[in-house]
This record gives structure tokens, C-alpha cells and sequence, in this order.
């Protein structure tokens, strides 16, 4: 019983890293820095054309 | 002779518990694996996020610094004449599409009304919802001249609901009408592939 405690708590912390880090970062901030550099991008691409 | 209880009479070993229960271990094995894999995944999931981010950081850094200095490579003046060309244009375009030419309403006129019939005068009015009517009175060569514009202003269909009324006969035996109908807005919009060009 108690080898399976480890085991569990390793799986908790992993789904609590993916929920509450990887998740939140990779759908906020990346995302809208990615948005912001594809803006970017668009402005550069006009400006050179100017 | 009698062997005594504590000497074994065979040298196979026997089945114990621990070997029973070896697949519930293996399993409990699984598990840890298992667990231990999540983890290992999200760890190294967290830690490409994390790098991953501070590059497209630096990489927007890079990005602003580039478009500040393009920014400032293009002539303010330069730009606000853009500006005001594009507010202009799109002025002028909206004046246009809401410009009234009734060229094309006269020149389909001129095609369908037969020869021997004359309008001697013509209302034109636009109500608030841009809907097109016409009024005015005319006299015909005789019935079947009134008869041959009918059918046209009917068969062309940018002239709607044509109504001859104040049918009457003139002293030189020609016929008087009073005419209503609605026009097509396409017929009195500005279009400025169709406008004539001005001759020299």
C-alpha cells in the first residue's frame, strides 16, 4: 500500500504542473505573444513595401 | 522406516505466496512506471514552455525594436497625405454610390417608348428609403403605340408597376395618358463605367 503512495503523489504534482503552469502559460501569454509578433510581422511587411 | 517430519521428501520447491502474488506486484510496477513517465513528461513539457516563452519574448523584443525603427525611417508628412487621399477616396466613394444619374433611366427610355410616343413631362421623386418613382403625362400616336410601350416597360423590368391612367383622345385623335411606375435602383445609381464621356 505504502509503494503506491509515491507514485501518486508524483502523478498529482504532474497534472497539478500541466494545470496550473503549462496550461494557463501556453493559452495566455504565449499565445498573445505570438499574436503580437504576427501583428508585428504584418506592420514590417507593410513598412518595407512603404 | 518412517522419515521424520522435518525432512522434506522432495527437493522441488514448492509454490510460495510471494511467487503467487508476483503479477499484483508487476502491476503496482506498471504503476510507478507509469507515474513516474507523467511526470517526467510534464517536467520536461513545463520546462519547453518555459524557454519557449522567454524566446518568443525575445523575439517580440526584436520585432518592436525593428518596426520603432522603420517606424521612424517613414515621413510623418508622407503618411498624413496618405491618410487624407484614403479619407477622401473613401468620401468621395460614398458620395458616389449615393449620387442620383438618371442618364441611364433617360437612355432605357429612349430604347423601349416607340417612336410615336412622347412624354410631355415627367416627375421624378426619391423617397427616404431610396425608392424610385416616377409620375408624368404623354400623348401616344393611338392606342396601339400605347399598347407596343406597355409591353416594353413590361417585358424590360426595370421599370415596375406601369400604370396608364387619364386615358383620353386628343383633337388631332391622338392619345393622352397620365403614367406612374417605380424604377429599378439599379437604373438611377451612378455607375461610372456607364457614363458617357464627354466629347471635345
Amino acid at each position: 500500500m505504502n509503494s503506491r503512495i509515491l507514485p501518486s503523489i508524483a502523478l498529482i504534482i504532474a497534472v497539478g504542473i500541466f494545470f496550473v503552469y503549462v496550461n494557463p502559460v501556453w493559452n495566455g501569454s504565449i499565445a498573445s505573444t505570438k499574436e503580437s509578433i504576427a501583428i508585428d510581422d504584418e506592420a514590417l511587411a507593410a513598412a518595407q513595401q512603404y | 522406516m518412517a522419515l521424520l517430519p522435518t525432512i522434506p521428501t522432495s527437493f522441488v520447491p514448492r509454490e510460495t505466496l510471494a511467487s503467487r502474488a508476483r503479477p499484483r506486484a508487476n502491476l503496482s510496477g506498471l504503476f510507478d512506471i507509469f507515474a513516474y513517465a507523467v511526470l517526467g513528461i510534464i517536467f520536461i513539457l513545463a520546462i519547453g514552455v518555459f524557454f519557449y516563452g522567454r524566446i518568443l519574448s525575445s523575439t517580440l523584443e526584436s520585432r518592436e525594436a525593428a518596426l520603432a525603427k522603420a517606424a521612424a525611417a517613414i515621413d510623418p508628412a508622407t503618411v498624413e497625405g496618405f491618410v487624407r487621399l484614403r479619407d477622401r477616396l473613401n468620401a468621395s466613394q460614398s458620395l458616389l454610390k449615393n449620387h442620383v444619374a438618371l442618364s441611364n433611366f433617360f437612355s432605357s427610355l429612349e430604347e423601349l417608348l416607340p417612336a410615336n410616343v412622347r412624354f410631355s413631362s415627367l416627375h421624378i421623386s426619391i423617397d427616404s428609403t431610396g425608392k424610385a418613382r416616377v409620375e408624368g403625362s404623354g400623348a401616344a400616336k393611338n392606342f396601339n403605340a400605347l399598347a407596343a410601350a406597355s409591353a416594353a416597360f413590361a417585358s424590360d423590368g426595370r421599370i415596375k408597376d406601369v400604370i396608364f391612367s387619364k386615358i383620353g383622345i386628343l383633337p388631332d385623335s391622338s392619345v393622352s395618358f397620365g403614367f406612374s411606375a417605380s424604377l429599378d435602383p439599379k437604373l438611377i445609381v451612378f455607375s461610372p463605367g456607364e457614363a458617357p464621356v464627354p466629347s471635345l
